[in-house]
């Protein structure tokens, strides 16, 4: 049940962060939208193996009756986590690049600049 | 087997501690490229499975097959001539462990049979190209990889989202779990992978960054990075819970092959003109979406590695990326490889383009699909005519001898292919060639550049969540 | 155009909460994992045995990322700018923190295998503690250590051990669960390899979030 919860919870959070990322104008609360997508699919991959029960697989002796969370959404969302910390880490370097260059960071402005500069 | 992951993994991890010492990383480079393609032929020859650490279902598998053939050769011969072409410049071991990590995260995306694994596998040759792209940090560059990273990494999302469906659904993230999955997990899978695999409409972001890489890394992002999409696309049609992808499939890809080339023929910037004609390259590749396909995708990384490294060359050395300023300043020698790789990707006899082009072209399914792919060629013998009319002047000066062994090992592919597969019956490929070179000589002033809206980054991210929601529709319907 | 790539979106996740149902085969891999690997903790059993494979290029994505910010860094400008604003209450507290997250840290890594935690949890830990100190008492004083304790070599060779470990863990599983069944159930030495691979796990993390999160902290100010 409480999985089942927090997996409509999270697809709910895609779908805003999503929305984000059309709508903003801003380089950087486009980077954070995405931010905002990511957190909620490694919240769904814990409310994945929160369907099996809610117990932490942390086994002390005898597990026949306990009702331990499924340990490989668990440990698989640990290298989800990862990869979206190092996309972070990247897209803001980017933004950086492009403001130490511009001083903008509106996307539309800065695209308008780079279609000048095909010309 | 895991060899061929492991050999260019560990290269690229001593390429890495070693970054400071340029002389030593190229060298190394080169001894663990030869490395991991002398293990091939002992492993491409017949099918072998094993599952890492004998764990069964809870383990990741890594099996090889006639589809698995074709990337592993394409990844082994493009990672070669970007290693000789890129010796003796100012790459520093960072480059090259970023090359090499990158060629064993190719072979292992080739291999595996684990849908998370992929995923994985994924990220980190999306992350390898995002610096690649940028490295040489021009403001450009940044901009291209940032709204590649924006979209791809949202793509993938979906893509995790799809795996996640389907975990729920089997209770296994092993690929053979596909069998039993629903047809929206299914659809979400799709949709996260098309976005890196260069269709019209779903990946805007490639002529941006195809066109303004290094020399080195836009035959790699062509060649290889895109056909990620294309091996997963062809590998995933054979279970069951994906069999609505071939019919949708037809109407995406002839939508790009199509697309692909109008923009390509109006294109004045060199670099854009091959970055949308993968576009339409990858159009063709997915209309039949079976082992043609991936042989198809083998020769077009070969002649596109060879045409980017040309083209890329060539525009270094006169310091401008319009091709019409280069007639009369291009040497013998550029021009005959310019030439070998055009005629290869028209589909001219004699050449690989041809081979597998007339398979796919024979190999559709009704008369008036075959009728647009002929169109589709035509487009491209036409944008490639420019390349052809280009006049190269006499002069007896070579290019560097590591260039020149890249350009041969390249070629000697190219013809080697074109020869050996070739049958009677292809020689009416000559016929779109030369439609296509009459209808530039006849229509070359009406040329000019076509808007680039789509590929803004808001309009690139909404024409792929639009696209996204047809092919859902598309899926519905097929699949009931 | 934006208009209707919200709708599109919207229809899509609409699509997607109507159609699927989360009750469907619901897999119970514990029993089996915990037989073979003997440790108690199960994450732990999964990230660092069953799917090892994924776990390396997850270490290879921590590293090229580190390397790749610094490298794409190295062109801009770092700021010189020297004075730092520091309130004393803070300044006292975040050296005990420091210190604490080194505790925590060494708790975390050998423990990973018997309680929640594990390499990358312990890097984080560590990172966090440290450059919260720089952030509020002395930046130049925190990064001193650095190049002192030679974190980058330290950083290669751990890289280099943990795909070494790796490999002989993929290569010979069979010699390794022989030898993590040898030990007792639930000890700390119990884990075979799997103690000495999370702790380089955790330094690997370390040396990379205090490389990024530096490097960021030197160009303060560009955006």
């Amino acid at each position: 049940m409480t999985g089942t919860i927090v997996i409509y919870f999270s697809i709910s959070g895609m779908l805003v962060g999503t929305i984000g990322m059309i709508l903003s104008k801003d380089l950087i609360k486009k980077i954070l939208s995405l931010g905002i997508v990511e957190t909620s699919i490694n919240l769904m991959y814990t409310g994945i193996s929160a369907r099996s029960g809610i117990i932490p697989p942390i086994v002390s002796g005898d597990f026949s009756n306990a009702f331990y969370a499924d340990p490989i959404p668990q440990a698989v969302i640990i290298t989800g986590i990862v990869i979206s910390f190092a996309l972070l880490c990247l897209s803001l370097v980017f933004a950086i690049i492009i403001y130490n260059r511009y001083h903008t960071m509106n996307v539309e402005t800065i695209e308008m600049i780079f279609e000048r500069e095909e010309r | 087997m895991i060899a061929l992951v492991f050999l260019p993994v560990l290269g690229g991890i001593i390429c890495l501690v070693l970054k400071d010492r340029k002389s030593v990383s190229s060298i190394v480079a080169i001894v663990t490229a030869f490395a991991s393609g002398s293990v091939l032929p002992f492993v491409i020859f017949e099918d072998a499975s094993i599952i890492l650490g004998n764990w069964g279902v809870l383990g990741i598998g890594l099996a090889i097959d006639e589809l698995t053939t074709p990337f592993l050769l394409s990844t082994f011969i493009v990672m070669l001539a970007v290693i000789l072409n890129s010796i003796n410049k100012s790459y520093d071991g960072f480059f090259y462990a970023l090359i090499l990590i990158l060629y064993g995260t190719l072979n292992s995306i080739f291999l595996s049979r684990d849908l998370f694994n992929i995923f994985v596998t994924v990220e980190l040759a999306s992350i390898i190209s995002f610096i690649l792209i940028s490295y040489e940090k021009k403001p450009r560059q940044a901009w291209a990889s940032l709204k590649y990273l924006l979209l791809s990494s949202l793509g993938l999302n979906f893509y995790l989202l799809g795996i996640g469906i389907v975990y729920m659904e089997t209770g296994s993230f092993a690929m053979e779990s596909l069998e039993n999955a629903s047809t929206m997990a299914s659809v979400l899978i799709f949709g996260g992978l098309a976005v890196k695999s260069g269709l019209f409409f779903f990946s805007m972001w490639l002529p941006d960054a195809h066109s303004n890489a290094p020399i080195e890394v836009s035959p790699i992002l062509s060649g290889l990075i895109v056909k990620l999409d294309v091996y997963l696309s062809i590998r995933f049609i054979t279970y069951s819970s994906f069999s609505w992808m071939r019919d949708a499939y037809i109407f995406i890809g002839i939508l790009s092959a199509i697309i692909g080339v109008i923009f390509a023929v109006n294109s004045k910037n060199a670099k854009r003109v091959l970055a949308y004609h993968t576009i339409s390259q990858v159009g063709f590749m997915l209309v039949n979406c079976d082992k043609s396909s991936a042989w198809h995708g083998f020769s077009h990384a070969i002649f596109k590695t060879l045409l980017f490294l040309a083209v890329g060359n060539i525009s270094a050395r006169l310091g401008t990326k319009d091709y019409s300023k280069w007639s009369g300043k291009i040497s013998t020698v550029e021009y005959t490889f310019l030439l070998i790789g055009s005629l290869a990707i028209v589909g001219f006899p004699m050449t690989s383009g041809c081979v597998t082009k007339e398979v796919i072209i024979h190999g559709a399914c009704c008369p008036s699909l075959r009728i647009l792919l002929l169109i589709a060629s035509v487009g491209t013998a036409m944008s490639f005519s420019k390349f052809i009319f280009l006049k190269p002047v006499k002069t007896t000066s070579w290019p560097a001898a590591n260039v020149v062994a890249a350009y041969v090992i390249l070629s000697g592919v190219i013809i080697a292919h074109g020869i050996i597969g070739f049958e009677i019956y292809m020689f009416e490929s000559v016929l779109p060639v030369m439609a296509g070179i009459a209808a530039y000589l006849i229509l070359r002033r009406f040329l000019k550049p076509l808007p680039t809206y789509l590929e803004r980054i808001d309009s690139a991210l909404s024409s792929y969540l639009i696209l996204f929601l047809i092919t859902i529709r598309l899926a519905i319907l097929f699949s009931s | 155009m934006k208009i209707a790539g919200i709708i599109a979106v919207t229809m899509i996740f609409v699509i997607v909460m109507l159609s699927f149902d989360s009750s469907g085969n619901i897999p119970r891999p514990i029993e089996q994992i915990v037989d073979r690997v003997n440790v108690p903790n199960a994450v732990t059993s999964v990230y660092l045995e069953t799917r090892l494979y994924d776990t390396i290029f997850e270490i290879i994505v921590f590293s090229i990322t580190a390397l790749g910010v610094a490298s794409l860094f190295a062109s801009l400008p770092v700021n010189r700018d020297e004075d730092q604003h520091v309130f004393g209450t803070v300044t006292v507290y975040s050296g005990g923190l420091a210190a604490l997250s080194i505790t925590l840290f060494l708790y975390v890594v050998i423990n990973g295998h018997i309680t929640p935690g594990g390499g990358f949890v312990g890097g984080v830990v560590l990172a966090t503690g440290v450059i919260t100190y720089g952030l509020t008492s002395s930046f130049k004083k925190a990064s001193v250590h650095y190049d002192k304790l030679k974190i980058e070599i330290l950083e290669n060779i751990s890289l280099m051990i943990i795909f070494a470990f790796s490999t002989l863990i993929i290569l010979f599983p069979e010699t390794h669960s022989q030898l993590l069944s040898a030990a007792s159930f639930g000890s700390t030495f119990s884990g075979g390899l799997i103690p000495i691979l999370n702790i380089l796990i955790g330094i690997k993390v370390y040396a990379g979030a205090w490389k990024m999160s530096s490097e960021f902290i030197n160009r303060r100010g560009t955006l």
